[in-house]
Parts: structure tokens; sequence; C-alpha cells
């Protein structure tokens, strides 16, 4: 059984909803929480703690949920005081409707690196409130490119990102990985500042567990390219069945009502993975990053 | 238990996702989903385009993920369930709210707790104290008597004007309603879900006391099915969070913060359990 402390309690009751199933199975035990306000009444069996007692509280504690709004603030306040894996902020429980404690675990512990041609995986790593260890964050690379750097992610990602091309009124900056894989540092305001998210990033890239992602596949020729890339843990949506486990079919674009209301299939499948989605989610994101063969629903 | 979902929306996906405990141990089972979607399966439950009249006769409850028709909602009132329900509820047992929504339970309510309590679980209203507003001295006449004032024709007190609210007469209490609607609307409403009271299965609910007596009477009360709220200096131990200020402020009557904290999403603890309390355990 794992023990957990719960910090604050602004949204203690969801929280605990969420992870019932656990806590009824006796796999989870909520030991204590821990005060981040004076003033709490309730009568729940957990212990009550003020939260300069954590240090005392660490050996028996195995996670810890911020449940308090504030999360950047006792973020910032526990990693002083505990190791930053040991921590898990409320809203990836209470937001992802799909959450499943154990699969998460597993994810957290696993220090995955998702290299993905545009912003979806920052947003996993975002909205599983998990350690960026990618450099490809705000970013986004040409089709092209990304193949190259898939098919040779150790070299390129051992050369120094150069400056290609600096912001212009309507276009991003680019840096150029070996002279020739072009990244467009979309949400960064200049090159340097880009060069300089990459350069923190691209040391906590984890090669024993790489997830490649593309976003979108549609010609013959990248889908054999795609084949090539010889990491396990791969996905790319398509419009189109190809039967295979890597290249995810979304059905549901078929359907007429879902093209309407998400505008891009672009737009569609980040909507899958945000906070609060639209639609049903045609896959279990956390199965699919922990590399589990059941991850399609539909 | 049999369950039905109707609609392929995310609110299917978070039904699905609430209830993957019952379904795991097998205590709920869903038959199918019905929706006009593009696949035929969502983890490993039948998506079917209608709804089978048959169907419905056999399962428990129907869960609107998607507006249903309104004939086959007032058809079926007793087995359809918002998917909301499941979803913004806090502290939710699916197995437990099935037992309540079947038991048909009436409250008796001196206040809008009453109506909360219906809107939120979506249990169709099945007592006349929706929206009312009774004094507590009379609600505690009333409650003592209950037969004899239920069985009473309500006669006109007053309508709307400058000065007074609509208000009926049960013999010497004055039932007052809300504002917007006229007595004789008023009272065939009444008529109406008075006929649906469940003699059977009915529990006072009260939150206005005005003193200590007022206490000891409500607890005298010959019925076994009552809850009162309460706080006086912090003593009741399930609601002193309302002794602390800032929660004070922030529902400014405690009436106010009875009601929100029946139900919903609700930020921080609850000081309750509806589905406990309504099922007689401790909540």
């Amino acid at each position: 059984m794992l023990n957990f402390a719960i910090i604050g309690a602004d949204n203690y009751d969801m929280i605990l909803q969420k992870i019932r199933s656990e806590i009824e199975d006796k796999l989870v035990n909520i030991t204590c929480l821990f005060a981040t306000k004076p003033g709490y009444y309730f009568n729940a069996d957990t212990r009550l703690h003020s939260i300069e007692e954590i240090g005392e509280c660490n050996q028996y504690l195995d996670y810890y949920i911020i449940a308090d709004n504030d999360e950047l603030y006792w973020w910032n306040y526990l990693c002083n005081q505990i190791p930053e894996d040991k921590i898990i902020l409320g809203r990836v429980i209470t937001k992802y409707i799909g959450f499943d404690l154990f699969e998460y675990l597993k994810l957290k512990a696993s220090n995955i690196s998702i290299i993905s041609d545009s912003c979806w995986g920052g947003m996993v790593y975002h909205n599983l409130g998990m350690r960026f260890a990618t450099p490809l964050v705000n970013t986004a690379v040409e089709k092209e490119d990304f193949f190259k750097l898939i098919l040779n992610l150790e070299y390129y990602m051992s050369c120094p990102l150069e400056k290609y091309k600096e912001r212009s009124a309507t276009l991003p900056p680019v840096g150029i990985l070996g002279g020739e894989v072009k990244i467009g540092l979309n949400h960064y305001t200049d090159f340097y500042e880009g060069k300089k998210a990459w350069e923190r990033r691209v040391d906590r890239i984890n090669y024993n567990n790489i997830f490649i992602e593309m976003d979108t596949i549609e010609s013959e020729k990248d889908v054999e390219l795609f084949k090539q890339c010889k990491y396990e843990k791969k996905v790319a949506f398509t419009k189109n069945d190809y039967s295979t486990k890597s290249l995810f079919y979304m059905k549901q674009w078929d359907d007429v009502n879902v093209r309407i209301k998400s505008g891009s299939f672009r737009g569609y499948v980040q909507n899958i993975i945000s906070d609060c989605p639209a639609f049903p989610r045609p896959m279990d994101v956390e199965k699919m990053l922990n590399g589990s063969m059941d991850y399609i629903r539909m | 238990m049999d369950i039905i979902l109707y609609g392929f929306t995310i609110k299917t996906d978070e039904v699905l996702y609430n209830l993957r405990k019952e379904i795991g141990e097998g205590s709920v089972r869903v038959l199918y989903i019905v929706a006009d979607a593009v696949c035929n399966f969502f983890d490993n439950y039948r998506i079917i385009k209608e709804l089978n009249s048959n169907d419905i006769e056999k399962v428990d409850f129907i869960i609107e993920c998607e507006q249903i028709n309104e004939a086959i909602k007032e058809k079926y009132e007793d087995k359809i369930v918002s998917a909301d329900v499941l979803i913004k509820n806090v502290k939710f047992n699916f197995l437990k709210y099935a037992s309540i929504r079947k038991r048909k339970i009436s409250i008796v309510s001196c206040s809008n707790w009453g109506k909360t309590v219906y809107d939120s679980l979506y249990i169709p209203y099945n007592t006349p104290f929706i929206g009312v507003q009774i004094n507590s001295e009379e609600y505690l006449t009333l409650i003592e008597n209950i037969d004899l004032y239920l069985n009473d024709e309500l006669k006109f007190g007053s309508d709307n004007t400058i000065t007074t609210c609509t208000y009926g007469k049960l013999r010497d209490i004055n039932i007052y309603f809300p504002n917007d609607i006229k007595f004789v609307e008023a009272k065939k409403r009444w008529i109406h879900l008075l006929d649906r009271f469940n003699w059977n299965d009915y529990i006072f609910e009260m939150d206005n006391f005005l003193n200590e007596r007022q206490l000891e009477e409500f607890k005298d009360i010959n019925h076994s099915q009552k809850i009162a709220f309460y706080c006086e200096n912090g003593t009741d131990a399930s609601l002193k969070a309302w002794s602390d200020q800032a929660i004070r402020r922030k529902y400014r009557w405690f009436d106010d913060y009875i009601v929100q904290t029946a139900y919903r999403k609700f930020d921080g603890v609850k000081p309750y359990n509806v589905l406990s309390l309504l099922e007689g355990s401790s909540c």
C-alpha cells in the first residue's frame, strides 16, 4: 500500500472522488493532510498536520498531492524539501478524465522523452504535470526534417542548435541542427530565448525511453519512412486506416459533427489530450506512452 | 444493475470513467451506448443507433449523456439519470444513489435545500415542499402533525404585491412561494406534487433554527428520518466550519452554505454527504 499526503484542501474532495477506487481497494492510503491555511474543519480519519511538519513525515510518505489552488507556490515550496518525482499536481487528477493513478505513477517514473513534431508533446507533459524531458517543447518541425531527425536522433541531438533565421514580423525564429534539420521556435520571442531553453532540456533526453509522435501522415512514402524509425514506441495520427499499431486511425474524424466542432484535424488531435477535451478520447494517452498494446478504445 | 448510455459525447467518457470501479466489480453492467457514431465499439461496449423500447423496460437506468427526446423522458421518468449527476457530484456512489432513487423518498424541507437535493440528484419531485419557505415556528407545528396539515386544503393567502409575497395558508400556517408565480399556479403545483408524496418514506429537514428550544423540539419529533443543520458556537462537529469568518464571507447565509455544500463540485471538503444522509447512515 502506498501512503499519500494531501497538501491543502481546496480540491480535497474532488481528488478523493477520482482515486476512490484505489482507496477502496486499499492500494492507496491517504495518510495525512498538510494544512496550507489556518482554519480547517473536517471529520475525516486523515491526520491533520501543519505544513511546517512536512520534514518529519517524510519517511513514511510515498507521494504528495497538491490540492491547494496555488499549485505553483506549493510546488516550489515542496521541491526544496522533497524529491520532485514524489510530487503530483492536483489538477492532473481532477481535470484529466481518464486518470489512472498507477498507470500515471508508472509513466512519471519512466522519465519518458517525447519527440514530437508539434506542440503535442509539450501539452502532454504539461497536462500530466511532468518534467519536460525533451527539448522539443513549443517547437515545430517540418515533415521532411522530422524524418531526418528521428532516423538519426542521437546524432542530431548532439549537434548544437544554430541560428537559421531570426523572428520576422510574421514568422517565428528558426534554428538548425547539423545544418539540415530546421527547428521552428514557434513560441519563443527570439532565437536566443529558444536556444537557452533547448540547451537546458536537451541533456534530459532519456534514450532508453523515447516516444516518437507525428501529428499527421498522409502519403505512402511517409508511412514507409515512419516504419523505418527504430524506436518501438511511436505514433502518428492519421485520417486513413493503415492497420498498423503505430499509425493511429482517427475514425471519429469521419463524423461530420466532430469535423465541424474541431475545425482542423490537428486541433482535434490536440483536443484529445487537453485538460478538458470536447470529445470521447479514442485512445488512452497514459497507456499509449507506457507502451501498452490496449490503448485503442474505438 | 444494467444501464444504457445515451449519446456519445465527452460525458459518455466521463461516466464510464466514474463508474469504472462498479463496472470492474460487475455490480454495474453497460448494455450498450446509443449514438449515431462512426465507430461500432468504444471500450468494448457496442454502439447502436436506436434506443430499443424493450430494452428500456429491462434496464435499471438510462444515463443521459446527450439530450433524450422529451416523449421518452416523460414516459420513462423513473429510469433516466442525467450524466451530470455522476460527473458533478463529489463523494458520489452510484449504487447508493440507485437505491435512494428507487425508494422515491419525499423530502419535507423549510427552505431551498429539498429542491437543491432533488435537482442535483436528478430525482423527480415528489413533495410539494419545492421552492417554498416556512417560518421556523410554524414549520415545527406543521411537521409535528404532518398528516393533518397535508390533508387539508391550501387556501389563498396573498398574491405578490409591493409589501407581501405570494403565500397560501394551510390552516394557521403560511406557506411562502417564489414571487414570480401567482397563488393559483402555486396551488396547482402544490396539489400535483402532493399527489406524488410518498407517505411511507419521507424525511424532515430543518435549517432555520432561531433558538435552542426549537432545536430541542425538532429532536423530540417522533419520526425516525430527520436532519437538522445548525451551528452554534462551533459545537456541531459536522458544520463547525461555519464559525470560520472566511466561509461566512464566501456564502453569506447559513442556508446558502448548506445548500451549496449539498451537491455539485465543491471547493475543499464537503461537511456532509447527501447520499449517506438520505440513506440514513452516518454522513
